[in-house]
């Protein structure tokens, strides 16, 4: 068992007795067998000394439990980790930022507290799955959606407070925007309920988000400001409908209107659905479809195609582009999904092509004109997570096949935000591919695209693989900082990050010699004195191991 | 019920079956000893020969388990049984599957302090030899090669699974080994892996 660092083996011994007394002694686990489970199972640090590690595990039931715990931990100064369902997968999974932590598994603690159909929207604890969530709306026959990721196996709380993101329309998926009110256990035990939450017997909790005065609910997210133990979250009405039509462009050149266009129909709300941008000649395909490609394979390319998309530049080449309107594969193609009546979805559509008719060989499919809601044995027919629906197929990502005949060990999830430009997406290409050459790094070998999760801004999510071999993972955790700084140089910062790089991003963050590095630390050391929760979460560490890290 | 109370109960059912007589029958009409664990289901990916072979044999093998088989995803078996199972505090699975569906049956299990105990790799290796390297307790590892030995190995292997002891915390060692009797089961690019979770 990995002691925390400055904890005696006496200090600890009584900890765990206290923390036994606190959750019953079935629920804390010490041996080397049940902490085990607690490792990250995309540890990038595989067979490493420096993995990052928990000393043991707690999983209290109530909210009063964990204001226990954090008492106790305060009184041994013992460093917690909370977790929810530890799912966070390519972003640090259960383990703790700091080694020897006592991780706090809060999955037990995994009550829908309320979903209200009339307003559209639930109060959930921290163990409540999407998965749960979405059962449980099921059973009763509501007629509201979840925004789920993909797979859907996570905490609805803890994606939220990682700031993730979903599949479904712009107001629901981003789940830290699309929440409303908090309940957190603070670092010196007392409950805080936060937005209308304040207000005893609130009438409005969940309804009204920001309360009055500072509104403090950020402050959980990417942090180690506290314990949430209860959030709730706006729920989209159950559309009656769902389109999805496609808008396939011939020239490379077409990008950039492309992309205006499309932040047009966003912006003014004419289409909500999740945007998806594919390359269909350069071989990239939207998100949608990746996990049909993985169990079924990538549509054939000739030989002639291949060829020329070895030699293109930057996913361009005259030739390429040739190639493409010959044999009538589009250089872009944007799929659109629409949700709601089917008069209004339908007059949505007819809007869309007329903006996009500008382009020259423009051409438009619908792919599904779909009624709801769609029975469920149906929506394997469909990317679910975009009908609100959790799935675990995205484990078909990675699987050995013929087309991926040495899948990783895992993954690192590099994901820098750029601007929503095409220009961008070009410049970013151009930025990490050569890099990526330079570090031998295996991200942006071939013209990439990015998502559009959020609203107003791209995203890049690129997979960079956990190897077997201790000595390329040590190559790519060292190659992996220095592309979060050559982003940063950019002006393009990641949204969010695994324990062991989240240094090095926050690093990026420096604007006024890193005055929003020094502001985090002035609230950590006003929060938790004793420094307790989640040290170096988001590189916030306490007093006590500031200067250690720096 | 907790889990550690599932777990000591769990045992404690398995002796009691044996001793009434309850028995997993492992081929050809061969009786074997009684299972150490409540074996819940065995697990198949339809997709491949040799785990719907081994998927056959495991309905036979125990007449307590199912099986059940997937098309690579495990989404409807976990939503609507292996997760009801798993939270009444029961519920060890066997299977063959591809490696990646294991990794998502495991980290499924995780939630409820289950794990896998006994897991072997199975891939193929030059001609129709397949390489299998196996990890298990050591009681296991005997009765295991020999299944794995056999030119039925998928059928072989689902009855020893049958009788894994469930989490006697033992330490596990790993072996790897080969066996000529791929090509019967067109051993091509997936690398499949059978597996305990206990």
């Amino acid at each position: 068992m990995k002691l925390p660092a400055g904890v005696s083996s006496a200090d600890f011994a009584s900890a765990i007795a206290e923390f036994e007394r606190a959750v019953g002694k079935a629920w804390v686990f010490t041996s080397d067998e049940d902490v085990d489970l607690y490792r990250d199972a995309f540890s990038p640090f595989l067979h490493e000394p420096e993995e990052l590690v928990a000393s043991a595990a707690l999983a209290p039931a109530t909210t009063e439990e964990v204001q226990q715990i954090v008492r106790i931990a305060n009184r041994f100064s013992i460093p917690l980790y909370p977790i929810s369902t530890g799912k966070n997968l390519g972003y640090g999974g259960s383990a703790p930022a700091y080694s020897g932590s006592v991780v706090v598994d809060l999955k037990r603690m995994n009550r829908v507290i309320e979903v209200n159909e009339a307003n559209a929207f639930a109060l959930v604890e921290p163990g409540v799955s999407y998965f749960d969530l979405y059962r449980h709306i099921q059973e009763r026959k509501l007629k509201v959606w979840i925004d789920c990721p993909d797979p859907g196996w996570g905490s609805v709380i803890g994606n939220a407070l990682d700031r993730g993101g979903g599949y479904t329309t712009a107001s629901y998926r981003n789940h830290f925007d699309s929440h409303c009110g908090m309940e957190i256990v603070l670092p010196n035990g007392e409950l805080l309920r936060t937005g209308m939450g304040a207000i005893p017997n609130a009438k409005t909790w969940q309804q009204y988000k920001s309360g009055c005065g500072p509104w403090i609910d950020g402050i959980f997210s990417q942090s180690n400001f506290g314990i949430v133990t209860k959030m709730g979250f706006w729920l989209m009405p159950e559309p009656e409908a769902y389109l999805r039509g496609t808008v396939s462009l011939t020239r490379y050149g077409d990008l950039s209107a492309m992309v205006e266009t499309l932040n047009y129909l966003e912006n003014a709300r004419i289409t909500t659905g999740f945007p998806d941008i594919a390359s269909p000649l350069n071989g990239y395909p939207p998100i949608g479809q990746v996990q049909l490609w993985n169990e079924t394979g990538p549509p054939p390319m000739t030989e002639e195609h291949r060829k020329l998309l070895s030699s293109a530049k930057l996913g361009y080449s005259p030739e390429l582009e040739a190639y493409g309107l010959k044999s009538g594969i589009p250089y872009w193609q944007l799929w659109l999904s629409f949700h709601g009546p089917a008069e209004v979805i339908e007059a949505q559509w007819q809007a869309t092509q007329r903006h996009f008719a500008k382009f020259e060989h423009v051409k438009f499919s619908v792919v599904d004109r779909v009624k709801l809601p769609i029975d469920p044995s149906r929506a394997a027919s469909y990317h679910e997570p975009e009908l609100g629906v959790p799935s675990l197929r995205a484990f078909s990502i990675g699987a050995r096949s013929p087309w991926n005949p040495t899948p990783s060990k895992g993954h690192m999830w590099f994901s820098p935000i750029v601007p929503r430009t095409g220009e961008a997406i070009i410049e970013a290409n151009r930025v990490f591919s050569e890099a990526a050459r330079e570090l031998d790094m295996p991200l942006f070998r071939s013209f990439c695209m990015p998502a559009c999760f959020w609203e107003r801004s791209f995203i890049f999510i690129l997979a960079t693989p956990v190897a077997e071999d201790p000595a390329i993972n040590k190559r790519y955790r060292e190659g992996f900082k220095k592309l979060i700084a050559i982003g940063g140089q950019q002006g393009w910062g990641e949204y969010r990050t695994a324990p062991v790089f989240q240094k090095s991003v926050m690093d990026v963050y420096s604007f006024n010699d890193h005055v929003l590095q020094r502001f985090h630390e002035t609230l950590k050391d006003a929060i938790d004195p004793n420094g307790i929760l989640s040290p170096g979460r988001y590189a916030i560490w306490p007093r006590h191991l500031r200067e250690k890290q720096s | 019920m907790n889990r550690r109370k599932f777990c000591a109960s769990s045992v404690a059912a398995a002796v009691s079956a044996a001793a009434a007589g309850h028995a997993c029958v492992l081929a050809a009409g061969q009786v074997i000893a009684a299972p150490r664990m409540r074996l819940y289901k065995f697990i198949f990916d339809e997709r491949y020969a040799a785990a719907r072979a081994f998927g056959a044999a495991g309905e036979h093998a125990c007449s307590s388990a199912g099986a059940a088989a997937i098309h690579g995803d495990v989404t409807a078996l976990w939503s609507n049984e292996l997760r009801r199972e798993w939270l009444a505090g029961g519920g060890a699975i066997a299977g063959m599957t591809t490696a990646r569906t294991l990794f998502c049956l495991e980290q499924l299990a995780k939630d409820h302090w289950m794990r896998v105990t006994l897991r072997a790799e199975h891939a193929a290796a030059t001609g129709p030899v397949v390489a299998h390297r196996l990890t298990a307790p050591e009681a296991m590892v005997a009765p295991m090669r020999s299944a794995l030995a056999a030119a039925d190995w998928p059928a072989q292997t689902a009855g020893v699974l049958a009788t894994c002891p469930g989490r006697d915390g033992a330490p596990r060692s790993t072996s790897v080994f080969a066996s000529a009797a791929g090509r019967r089961w067109a051993m091509t690019h997936p690398t499949l892996v059978s597996f305990v979770i206990a």
